[in-house]
């Protein structure tokens, strides 16, 4: 027993002593007429009641604890099965919600992102490719004016080399023959530079016809690529948000379905708080089964004693006051009982319906979980992506074979054009010197000065013609490689976008069947706790048990109180009955503790003023013990089981 | 691993605690009172002690005392977990050297939360509270 009861067991003797030892003429008069209560055999029987009643309260005691053992086990069990509840569920969410980077969803989304910059790096790459159809436009038309203006130096060539063929027949056969060969070469190499100038020209129109043709049918056909393009992504698009929408529903599904778990975790919450107050029950019975050994004692003095002596009413007087007492404690601690009963059957029951609900829940919505409908259409949205993105390349390979020839026409007219002014200049060179060493050469060599002028008029023509096409030259150089290298990332990317597809395809397909496995794999579990839900609440005894000791120590202690004069007890049980109710409100044993000994200090301070006065008895036995005090705690605990939240319970905690 | 110290009379309490400490991810060895809870705090390596104040045999208070008395392991944080949870109670409890008070009935998550608080962890080694809250 611990040593704080004993004291007050100890101050509540010596309260009975005190008064036991009052004088005869304190007792009121009016008690003298329940002697009948006195009656041996009756305290005998009541004697007898209080030892069944302490027995059957310890068997109570051992029940309870033997059955919240169970229910212990139970709830742990319980617990185990809502946590792994808990984490299928956590699972289901991560899969549906794209928690997880590789998620169906964000895979499709990032899907969809790379194929547009693709398009969109493809689309720059047309720009660049239009405005070099641009220049190279803008260039043949210059070559077409520096053609004009070639021909129109080249026009002065024949009549020099007429006028060369003149003067060289003034002179003898050797030097006309050496002057005719070089006119010869001359016209040759012009007749021949002319003809195939003049077929490059016309080449370069219909370079110039076929590049405005393919840089028309590219506009179109990127046109009609881009329309399609932005139809493909705007379906894409649509489709991922349809696949969002379905698994913003599925998370929403689930979600409910998590909120509807919550009435599992609730169930074992309200079970758990409950079951810790079987060790203050245990507690509280233990010290009113010491109360029960008091009043037993003091029955059996009371039964030896002479029944008309003054003292044995005293007696009874206290043990009815006491019984008054403890019947209230009896009825306090039992309600707490009861409370804790209802709370674990509530618990209980609140499981088993959270868990017969979700059952049926998780394998209706796992079936509705992902519509099949939304996840092909997301897979074909991803193929249309990947056409799009084939597409996209094959149409910069065919941009690459219009541009190739371009470059090759321009590179032969200008050499041809330099050959030429080449080879005028070196026929004149060598004309120029044939007729400075004849005499009256001057006219010859006017005239190869003249040849001489037209070749540099002719290589600057050349030049100029040459660098203006050698930067287009260049432009479509620089084009070419950079289409080579958009084609060998764009291949890359189309290749990773096609393996990311299939992943995706994958993702989704397994997203569309896991989802609904996963729900309903949910269900063994849930039919599990509710199983065990129902089980332990079929197996749950001490409701009826607790519902039965009630009555009978409720009939016992009912008993015991008419012992004595109840109108008797007056202000002191009504002081007590007050001490009590504030003990409810407060609802620890210290607190308990601390009010009784208040009560015991003023009521010794009561017996130290008005001893002797017959009509105010003081140093009342009856005064609260401390075991007897222990229901008020429980009770408190039992509100406080009932209400406390988690959150509240935080006001629990002290720090040192 | 963190070992715990559990001492109650309560077989049931006794249970209750081990569970949600063990799921926790701490090792537990429980006593069934105060003798009991002093013959292993002495005999073994504790982090934390969890006690009970009611207690037949020797209590909690009585417990916490010698405990501090013997000035071994003045280190290991002690919780009192009991059904009187008044001032004075408390008072007597941290008089005695308790470092904390909660007063049962507690959820799981509320106890766990002190055990590693004091244990100056936050990091859960296993799972989370086991016990819905």
């Amino acid at each position: 027993m611990p040593t704080c009861m004993i004291s007050w067991l100890g101050g509540w003797e010596t309260k009975l002593r005190v008064h036991l030892n009052k004088p005869a003429w304190l007792v009121p008069w009016h008690r003298q007429s329940r002697r009948s209560q006195l009656d041996p055999a009756h305290l005998r029987n009541l004697i007898q009641r209080l030892r069944d009643q302490k027995r059957s309260l310890l068997a109570l005691t051992e029940t309870l604890e033997s059955e919240f053992l169970d229910i212990g086990n139970d709830l742990q069990e319980m617990t185990g099965l809502a946590c792994s509840i808990g984490v299928q569920y956590d699972a289901v969410l991560a899969t549906i919600s794209g928690k997880e980077k590789d998620s169906a969803l964000v895979f499709f989304a990032l899907l969809l992102k790379k194929a547009e910059e693709l398009i969109l790096a493809s689309y720059e790459q047309y720009k660049h490719v239009f405005s070099v159809f641009k220049e190279v436009e803008g260039a043949v038309e210059n070559a077409v004016v520096h053609q004009e203006d070639l021909q129109r130096v080249w026009a002065l060539l024949p009549f020099t080399v007429a006028q060369f063929r003149i003067q060289a027949s003034r002179f003898d056969a050797e030097t006309r023959t050496c002057f005719f060969i070089l006119a010869s070469e001359v016209d040759a190499l012009l007749a021949s530079v002319r003809t195939e100038v003049g077929h490059q020209f016309e080449h370069l129109n219909e370079t110039q016809i076929l590049s405005q043709k393919v840089a028309a049918d590219l506009v179109n056909t990127v046109i009609k690529h881009r329309t399609d393009v932005l139809m493909v992504l705007d379906a894409s698009r649509k489709r991922l948000a349809d696949l969002e929408r379905a698994l913003a529903d599925s998370t929403r599904v689930v979600h409910g379905l998590f909120e509807s778990s919550q009435g599992a975790d609730r169930g074992i919450s309200r079970m758990v708080m409950a079951l810790q107050s079987q060790d203050s029950a245990r507690q509280k019975i233990e010290h009113l089964c010491e109360a029960i050994d008091d009043l037993e004692q003091n029955l059996e003095k009371a039964a030896n004693h002479t029944t008309s002596t003054l003292e044995g009413e005293q007696l009874l007087q206290a043990i009815t006051e006491i019984a008054f007492l403890q019947r209230r404690q009896i009825e306090t601690v039992f309600s707490s009982l009861e409370e804790e009963a209802h709370e674990i059957v509530g618990g209980i029951q609140e499981i088993h319906a959270a868990m017969e609900e979700l059952v049926g829940s998780a394998s209706r919505n796992g079936q509705t979980a992902l519509e099949s409908g939304v996840v092909n259409q997301s897979v074909t949205a991803i193929r249309g992506i990947l056409e799009i993105s084939r597409t996209t390349i094959a149409k910069a390979d065919n941009v690459f074979e219009c541009i190739a020839p371009l470059r090759s026409t321009f590179l032969a007219y200008t050499s041809r054009i330099t050959e030429l002014a080449r080879g005028v200049r070196l026929s004149a060179l060598n004309a120029q010197i044939y007729a400075s060493n004849l005499s009256g050469g001057e006219a010859l060599s006017v005239l190869s000065e003249q040849a001489r002028q037209v070749s540099d008029l002719s290589m600057d023509e050349a030049s100029s013609l040459s660098k203006h096409l050698d930067g287009i030259g260049t432009s479509i150089e620089l084009l070419h490689q950079e289409l080579e290298g958009f084609q060998t990332l764009a291949r890359a990317e189309q290749s990773v976008i096609q393996e990311e597809a299939a992943l995706c395809e994958v993702k989704l397909h397994s997203l569309q069947e896991d989802l609904p496995r996963s729900l309903a794999g949910m269900s063994p579990s849930l039919k599990k706790l509710a199983a065990l839900a129902k089980r332990r609440a079929s197996q749950l005894k001490f409701p009826q048990m607790v519902a039965e000791a009630r009555r009978n120590a409720v009939d016992l202690f009912d008993d015991l109180m008419l012992l004595g004069d109840r109108d008797s007890m007056g202000g002191r049980v009504l002081d007590a009955g007050k001490q009590l109710d504030h003990l409810r409100n407060r609802y620890t044993m210290a607190n308990e503790r601390e009010v009784h000994e208040n009560a015991l200090q003023e009521l010794n301070l009561q017996a130290g003023h008005h001893n002797g006065d017959a009509d105010n008895p003081v140093c009342h036995p009856a005064t609260p013990k401390p075991h007897s005090d222990q229901p008020t705690e429980l009770v408190a605990m039992a509100e406080h089981s009932v209400r406390t939240s988690s959150s509240d319970l935080g006001n629990n905690v002290d720090f040192f | 691993m963190n070992n715990i110290l559990i001492i109650d009379d309560s077989q049931l309490v006794r249970n209750f605690h081990s569970y949600i400490v063990k799921e926790a991810g701490f090792e537990v060895t429980t006593a069934v009172d105060g003798v009991d809870g002093l013959e292993k705090f002495f005999n073994d390596r504790f982090d934390i002690v969890l006690t009970d104040i009611n207690m037949q045999g020797m209590d909690g208070y009585e417990f916490i005392r010698r405990a501090r008395q013997s000035g071994q392991h003045d280190h290991v944080p002690i919780i009192i977990v009991s059904t009187q949870g008044g001032e004075n109670d408390k008072m007597r409890g941290f008089a005695a050297g308790a470092n904390l008070f909660l007063a049962k009935p507690s959820d799981a998550s509320r106890i766990v939360a002190s055990i590693k608080m004091l244990l100056g962890t936050t990091t859960q080694s296993r799972g989370n509270s086991p016990i819905p809250a």
